[in-house]
């Protein structure tokens, strides 16, 4: 049970949070709070000031001009709800496969997700292939970051103590998009996951992303130059090249209760091509 | 060992910060006060007296503390008791009662869809949040709904049938 | 459903179909789960929902190192923390309560023992060990108080590894043992060496399977109350109140008679709720000191550090052309850890015992080591040693069948022990009945077996990984150990109202599997009554007749035939009664639908009987038995201690066994693998209540898919268990599992009285198998086989990289 003397604040206002947070000699935002609060039932995070985002008007996902908004409030039931074209389709999919039940779709946000950094997460890859831009507010103003800037390491972000993730900005690129995890069993957190990315550019071809999470500790931007801006084939040579781009680019690989490096090394591949043929069906149709 | 209580210890409770949390709870106006630090499935069990929502995990592994917020399941182990503040909650207390029982809980009980029964909150709010949305579901529908809960004891195979049951009854006939 | 009978019964007298109700049924009625309403509806009461005044709560610190000496520990700070009513340490703990008693004591079967304390003392023996405990007014005042318990450790070597234990300078687990060896059980038959020798093929294999328990929903907890009075109340979530009782009174040193427990409705048991843990007689003591109620509940990660089932096999067949398999060596060796005083250690006997399964093979030589390491002691676990042999059984027979190009069914049906040659004598058992052919024909129809042999052969052309796992499941239930409080045998009562209702009062108890409803139906139907009228009593010490509770499949077995006796007596008295009342012979008496019925259609209604009974039996004079109520105990037949003339002796006296067949495709590239369809066929006797027993037959089935996929308590090289949540430790949920198909085969055990042979435990070893089969067939292609259990995606691509690339 939380062992801590554990005040709740639900501000009004972004600042009011940030403030409280300042003033906190042990704060902690609470977005959905389904990491947040088990770690404090078992005390692995002591926390003196939970402030909660719900009053924060931070609950909407909306479109301004070329890119989405998404509030920090947003659960992944909200983004499977969202009209139709508002929210990227790898968005979408990557939260129809949240697992933990309706439950935890309901409750869990993307940003607490961007936040904890756990390398296992479906979210930080995703926003990196979406060329996500996280905005940030402290007691200092506002700023943004990029969000192959903001996951530093396992569990760490750019983020101040004083600081709240207040939206996820993406670049509405309406292209086409393919995602692809491995678990070990329903109850396994994702061991590896690829998010590809296909982006209209302005020539009238295709730019091309993919990120992999879980491999290392934070997710990892693969080059996809090789595939120009053309319509792709995924025959066996581009299989083999994106393979050998995706094991140049790890780095030092990230292990955990579920799964060695090196296994996660080796699936990295296989799991790359998986989400770069969803991308393919895609485009197709 | 000793019994006393060394000076300056004088009983917590009441330095904790702590909110009067009123809410709405199976249909009843209800209000407790309770530390900040309080799980909501703590004020529901501890404070409120319903113990139908059980702790199996507290880590939001295993649905056994299943509750409706405000129209959408969650897990009460993952809510702290003053953000319940204002919404309107059921529980498993409030689903139905003996003699009375909801057609899921009815078809859970026709097709043994339980055996401890201390998973149960998490099966039925599913169970109807699926039928909510879906009135035919697949095989899939209906595994992909359930998985948010841990049954150790009936290998799911009877809460399944249970479901599907329960959907044959409550769909709608064409009208 | 098609029935299969069993070689005639002869054995049992009181196996009359003509006279007996409960016998001459083998498919019972579909009676729905008794108090499904209460449950549904959050009704039913778990130990945790138990409400008393003034109640505090303990919480306990814990070892965090795998070995070490306790040099000092300080409570000041703690106690000055908010909230905390007291706090004790190992030292002072020791005058307030004696050792824990042993679930089963290796001392009782002539081996070494070791004592455990409720609090650790002089030493710590794992991480998890209790050490200090705090009570408060609230389990958070308890938990935030334990942070300022100074512990000052001197950390000694530690051993977690089996083998490495064996050696002989690792690092000794009890000082006053010269290894770390608990118990070398031996079972042997025939001339296995000669065998061997003469024997056209051998082969050998390594199998290990891991440390993993059972994990119910319900963790454990255990309230204490004293009262004015000094009586002891102890509400737990147990599933052996009586002998719980029984150890506490040793324990703390008090009559027997000043200790009620309570069994509270429990949220799963299968094993992990068996008794003899620190914390039962720890909450006494506090509960003592503070002279209030006090509660204490485990943790979801305190109950991932009980073990159980971590054993390699080291084994070797010996078999002919034709697949007949002709002798077995095996060399087990079982990490159990530190002991303690739980029912865990016995797996390993079991594990040995269990050998040869189904099969007639003459010549076997097997032996269990039970290793003592500085992990955390083991429990019982549904399975019980079980699982871990039919693992190492039926993955050998796959084997042979591999070398040999034969079809696994046909190895298996090669070797079988024919229907009649029961009851049939092993070294540490005397099979009751069985068709075990008459199964394998069931599960291979209901598999499709054919079919997906078919479609393996055309998936596997396509390059994909698709295996089919066949598996033959033997369950020894119902033990009964001699010397210490674990028996085979249990005793009930059984009482009518006036009003005519019937209580059964039974020592066997319910972890939420049902048998209350089974024992019910087994009454009314003797009485010739609605079970609705019959309520059946479980797991108050001051209730209920002197019982075991529940372990072992035993429940129907000796809490219904003990039930069943005690309805006749009863039955017999409301004859006489309802004889004299109608004027006819009591023998010519029906009883049924509530009604008693004289042969001239004359009737009574049984609870116009029942009142007449309490209301006229002296005004009646040849009434004369003013009383409805008979309290029996039974036993099966065929429990043998006293040894025959081979010296043979068999400690369990029913046998139902299974037939499983699955299919799975194993991901090449992850080693993930992916089930794709199980059907299993179960014979466990007569059935009391078909859904009842399919609701065990399933649960059974996925626990053994999830022991052999996913579920797994490791260790790091620190000694430091590294499964904390069900984020770690990887439970079965529903998108893991395709539908699950069952059926079922009848061969009434000749040795109980019902003709029951147990459900409940049946069904996890033939999973286990089944899947490790399933999945090393379909790595056939690579020439690789993945022994090493659980079968994971980490392990499977392991063993696929060892593949030699073609
Ligand atoms: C049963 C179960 C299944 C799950 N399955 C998946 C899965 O399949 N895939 C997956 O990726 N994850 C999964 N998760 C993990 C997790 O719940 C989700 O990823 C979720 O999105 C986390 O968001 P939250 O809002 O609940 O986080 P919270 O618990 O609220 O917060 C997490 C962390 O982020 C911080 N934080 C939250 N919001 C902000 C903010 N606005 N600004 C700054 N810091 C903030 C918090 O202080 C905390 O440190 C699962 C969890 C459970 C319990
Ligand atoms: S207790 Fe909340 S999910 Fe298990
Ligand atoms: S019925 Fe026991 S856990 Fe589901």
């Amino acid at each position: 049970m939380i062992r801590t003397n554990l005040r709740y604040h639900a501000p009004f206002s972004v600042e009011d949070a940030c403030r409280i947070l300042a003033a906190s000699e042990s704060g902690a935002v609470i977005g959905g709070g389904t990491v947040l609060l088990p770690r404090m039932t078992r005390d692995e995070r002591s926390v003196l000031d939970a402030v909660h985002v719900r009053n924060l008007g931070l609950s909407e996902i909306e479109q301004a001009g070329d890119t989405v908004l998404i509030g920090a409030g947003v659960t992944y039931t909200e983004v499977l709800e969202a009209r139709e074209g508002l929210v990227p389709s790898l968005l979408t999919t990557m939260a129809r496969g949240i697992t933990g039940g309706a439950q935890i779709r309901n409750q869990g946000t993307l940003v607490g997700s961007a936040a904890y950094a756990n390398p296992g997460s479906d979210v930080p890859a995703v926003l990196v292939a979406l060329d996500t831009t996280l905005l940030i507010q402290g007691t200092r103003g506002t700023r943004e970051v990029r969000a192959a800037q903001f996951f530093r390491g396992p569990f760490v972000v750019d983020l101040g103590p004083d600081e709240i993730v207040t939206q996820l900005s993406i670049p509405h690129a309406e292209g086409a998009s393919g995602y692809a995890k491995l678990k070990l069993s329903e109850s396994s957190w994702p061991i590896v996951t690829a998010a590809a990315v296909a982006a209209p550019s302005t020539d009238g071809g295709w730019r091309y992303r993919l990120a992999i999470g879980g491999a290392c500790g934070v997710p990892i931007p693969v080059d996809l130059g090789f595939l120009g801006r053309d319509r792709f084939e995924l025959d066996a040579e581009t299989a083999g090249q994106v393979r050998q781009n995706v094991q140049d680019t790890l780095g030092e690989l990230w292990s955990d209760e579920l799964a060695p490096g090196s296994y996660r090394q080796q699936v990295a591949g296989p799991i790359a091509l998986k989400a770069l043929a969803h991308l393919d069906q895609e485009m197709s149709s | 060992m000793s019994t006393t209580q060394p000076p300056g210890s004088a009983h917590a409770h009441d330095e904790l910060p702590s909110s009067t949390v009123t809410l709405i709870v199976n249909d009843q106006p209800r209000s407790a006060r309770c530390p900040d630090r309080t799980l909501l499935v703590e004020l529901i069990r501890d404070e409120l007296g319903l113990f139908g929502t059980h702790a199996g995990c507290l880590n939001g592994d295993c649905g056994a503390c299943t509750v409706n917020v405000d129209g959408r399941i969650t897990k009460s182990c993952l809510v702290l008791a003053p953000a319940a503040e204002g919404t309107t909650i059921t529980t498993v207390e409030g689903l139905g009662e003996p003699g009375a029982l909801h057609p899921v809980q009815e078809a859970f009980w026709e097709k043994d869809g339980f055996q401890c029964g201390f998973c149960l909150p998490g099966q039925l709010f599913a169970t109807i949040d699926l039928l909510d949305h879906e009135d035919a579901p697949s095989d899939d529908d209906i595994r992909g709904a359930l998985a948010g809960n841990i049954c150790r004891c009936t290998g799911y195979q009877k809460i399944i049938d249970s479901v599907r049951c329960a959907a044959e009854r409550t769909a709608r006939t064409p009208d | 459903m098609t029935l299969t009978h069993s070689p005639a019964a002869t054995a049992n007298p009181d196996l009359d179909p003509g006279q007996s109700a409960g016998s001459n049924v083998e498919h019972g009625e579909r009676v729905r789960r008794k108090d499904g309403d209460l449950i549904l509806t959050g009704r039913g009461r778990y130990l945790d929902d138990i409400e008393l005044p003034r109640l505090t709560h303990a919480a306990v610190l814990r070892s965090p190192h795998p070995h070490a000496r306790i040099i000092s520990v300080n409570l000041d700070a703690a106690l000055r923390m908010p909230g905390v009513v007291t706090a004790l340490s190992g030292g002072q703990a020791m005058p307030l309560a004696g050792p824990v008693p042993h679930y089963y004591d290796p001392a009782v079967a002539g081996e070494r023992t070791a004592e455990f304390r409720c609090l650790a003392v002089e030493k710590v023996l794992y991480v998890g060990q209790p050490v200090a405990a705090v009570v408060a007014e609230t389990l958070h005042e308890a938990e935030a108080a334990l942070k300022f318990i100074e512990v000052d450790y001197e950390v000694l070597p530690f051993v977690t590894d089996e083998l490495a234990a064996l050696e002989p300078g690792a690092p000794r687990i009890f000082e006053d043992w010269d290894d770390n060896v608990l118990i070398r059980s031996a079972f042997a038959e025939g001339d296995t060496d000669a065998a061997f020798a003469g024997a056209a093929h051998t082969l050998r294999e390594e199998i290990r399977i891991q440390r993993y328990n059972t994990a119910p929903m319900e963790t454990r907890g255990y309230i204490a109350t004293w009262g004015l009075d000094g009586v002891l109340t102890f509400h737990g979530s147990s599933q052996n109140p009586h002998p719980l009782r029984s150890n506490l009174a040793t324990s703390l040193g008090v009559p027997e008679t000043k200790i009620r427990v309570v069994a509270a409705r429990l949220g799963g048991g299968f094993g992990h709720k068996f008794h003899g843990y620190p914390e039962e007689p720890l909450v006494c003591v506090l509960s003592k000191i503070v002279g209030r109620p006090v509660q204490w509940l485990e943790t979801r990660s305190d109950s991932m550090l009980v073990g159980a089932r971590e054993m390699v096999h080291h084994i070797e067949v010996a078999f002919e052309d034709d697949g007949e398999i002709v002798a077995w060596r095996n060399l087990i060796h079982a990490n159990i850890g530190a002991l303690g005083s739980m029912a865990g250690w016995g797996m390993s006997f079991v594990a040995g015992m269990a050998f040869p399964g189904p099969y007639r093979v003459k010549n076997y030589d097997v032996t269990s080591l039970a290793i003592v390491t500085n992990k955390a002691p083991w429990n019982g676990a549904r399975g019980y040693g079980k699982e871990s042999a039919a693992l190492a059984i039926e993955r050998t027979v796959d084997r042979v069948a591999q070398e040999l190009g034969l079809d696994p069914v046909q190895v298996r049906r090669r070797n079988f022990i024919p229907s009649d040659e029961f009851p049939y004598w092993t070294a540490a058992k005397r099979l009751d009945s069985g068709n075990y052919d008459g199964v394998m024909d069931k599960v291979v129809e209901l598999a499709g077996y054919d079919a997906l042999r078919l479609e393996q052969v055309s998936v596997r052309g396509e390059g994909r990984l698709f295996g089919v796992g066949v598996a033959f499941e033997l369950t020894p239930e119902g033990g009964d150990f001699p010397g210490d409080l674990v028996r085979g045998f249990d005793t009930s009562t059984v009482r009518v109202d006036p009003s005519g209702d019937v209580r059964v009062l039974t020592g066997v108890t319910s972890p939420g599997t049902g048998n209350e409803t089974g024992i019910a139906q087994v009454v009314a139907r003797e009485l010739g009554v609605s079970v609705d009228t019959v309520t059946v009593y479980q797991g108050d010490t001051d209730v209920s007749p002197y019982g075991y509770g529940n372990a072992s499949s035993r429940s129907m077995n000796v809490g219904g035939g003990s039930a069943l006796l005690a309805a006749r007596d009863v039955k017999e008295r409301l004859a006489l009664a309802a004889g004299v009342l109608m004027e006819d012979d009591p023998a010519a008496l029906t009883f049924a639908d509530g009604w008693i019925t004289t042969t001239n259609g004359h009737r009574m209604r049984f609870s116009e009987v029942a009142r007449a009974v309490f209301t006229q039996s002296i005004a009646i004079p040849a009434m004369n038995q003013p009383q409805l109520e008979s309290t029996r105990t039974y036993g099966p037949d065929n429990l043998l201690h006293v040894p025959d003339e081979h010296g043979r002796v068999s400690p369990y006296p029913t046998y139902p066994n299974s037939g499983h067949i699955a299919s799975v495709e194993v991901d090449r590239d992850t080693g993930v693998v992916r089930l794709l369809s199980y059907a299993a066929v179960d014979d466990c006797g007569t059935v009391i209540n078909p859904t009842m027993v399919e609701g065990q037959f399933f649960g059974a089935i996925v626990m053994g898919i999830g022991g052999a996929l996913w579920e797994e308590l490791p260790y790091d090289n620190s000694g430091r268990p590294v499964a904390g949540t069900f984020k770690h430790y990887l439970m079965p949920r529903t998108p893991d599992l395709p539908e699950i198909r069952i059926g079922s085969q009848v061969t009434p055990s000749p040795f109980t009285i019902l003709g029951t042979k147990g459900a409940g435990e049946g069904g996890v070893a033939g999973a286990v198998a089944c899947i490790a089969n399933a999945v090393n067939d379909a790595l056939r292609p690579l020439g690789v086989t993945a022994h090493q259990m659980p079968l994971s995606g980490p392990r499977v691509l392991e063993a696929i990289n060892t593949a030699v690339p073609l």
